[in-house]
């Protein structure tokens, strides 16, 4: 005999998300799921925005690492707030691990939380997490076909950072097929290009998060 | 390798619409847009290993893979995207721009059940 089911296979994980969310928002807390592959500069980037972010908000990390508490370390290190998540092999964080690691952080808003996600450009797309936006990170050494060859990800992303602009004299990147790219796959993020090392247009970014500021008045 | 929750996913949505406790899951359905990055026989290998003693033991797992949709923004005509080659920027018929759409589903479509 055969049932028609018709359920999405990751359901419970999108329950969990819509939980997450609902905390994130009564914590009063603006919360960027950030994406890329190994080396993208996610950690540099977070750092950069931390010390950026005005200072009414507060501010956290929960960082995602198959092994180690390397990432977590260079966050602690400037007295933030962060949770290490080591999912020991796992290529992606999923919305379980999140509830667990806010349980640890205990951060209270308004402010904003940062979810450095495993670095791989496919298995963290399908699993949301409850995040307030996907700030997907890509960066010049790896090439502007990313976008073509990891479609699903840019799709997903709420805005899409380009790290490493410093580095555009020595290496063989065009920014405009980098942008044709990212618009073939998704129309409306916004495409910031930056640079950690040098702090280019890190006030960009900056930006468009204060553009999802949580209400400081309570 | 994200298969491998996918596919405790996929069984455990399998048993939960099982109507009986009684009943067994002969096979299975999944539909999964090519944007979804469900690679079939990596999924297989998870759930054969993940169903044993289970009420799914065995089971057969059938994956539907959908096409996304590549779209001239200029002229309008439309092309599968199979999730194969080279994504096409440029629509074939005129040269305008493409976008690119659907191709996210990942879900359980039935199940085949004997009690």
């Amino acid at each position: 005999m055969r049932i028609d089911v018709r359920k999405s296979v990751l359901g419970a994980n999108d329950e969990q998300a819509q939980r997450n969310k609902a905390l994130f928002e009564a914590s009063h807390l603006t919360v960027i799921n950030v994406m890329a592959s190994p080396g993208a500069g996610k950690t540099s980037l977070i750092m950069r925005l931390l010390e950026k972010l005005p200072p009414e908000f507060s501010r956290g990390v929960i960082e995602g690492d198959i092994a180690s508490s390397v990432d977590a370390d260079r966050i602690a290190a400037v007295g933030v707030p962060v949770t290490q998540i080591n999912t020991g092999g796992g290529c992606h964080l999923d919305a379980v691990m999140i509830d667990r690691a806010m349980y640890d952080l205990e951060l209270q808003g308004p402010g904003y939380l940062f979810i450095e996600n495993i670095g791989n450009l496919v298995c963290p797309t399908d699993f949301r997490l409850g995040e307030t936006a996907a700030m997907v990170v890509a960066s010049v050494p790896e090439g502007d076909d990313k976008p073509i060859k990891y479609p699903a990800i840019f799709a997903r992303a709420d805005a899409v950072v380009l790290n490493k602009i410093d580095l555009l004299p020595f290496i063989d990147f065009s920014l405009s097929a980098f942008t044709a790219a990212v618009r073939a796959v998704n129309e409306t993020a916004p495409i910031i290009n930056v640079s950690c090392t040098t702090g280019e247009d890190i006030d960009a970014v900056i930006r468009w998060l204060m553009g999802m500021a949580p209400d400081v008045k309570q | 390798m994200h298969e491998a929750a996918i596919a405790q996913a996929v069984l455990d949505a399998a048993l939960g619409a099982l109507p009986a406790a009684e009943s067994r899951v002969t096979g299975i359905t999944v539909v999964a847009g090519v944007l979804a990055g469900v690679e079939e026989e990596c999924l297989t290998v998870y759930f054969s290993e993940l169903c044993k003693d289970t009420a799914a033991e065995g089971a057969s797992l059938q994956l539907v893979t959908e096409p996304a949709c590549l779209i001239c923004r200029k002229c309008g005509s439309r092309a599968d995207y199979a999730g194969d080659g080279r994504l096409a920027l440029e629509c074939s018929v005129c040269g305008g721009a493409n976008r690119l759409e659907g191709g996210k589903s990942l879900y359980l479509d039935s199940i085949e059940v004997e009690s």
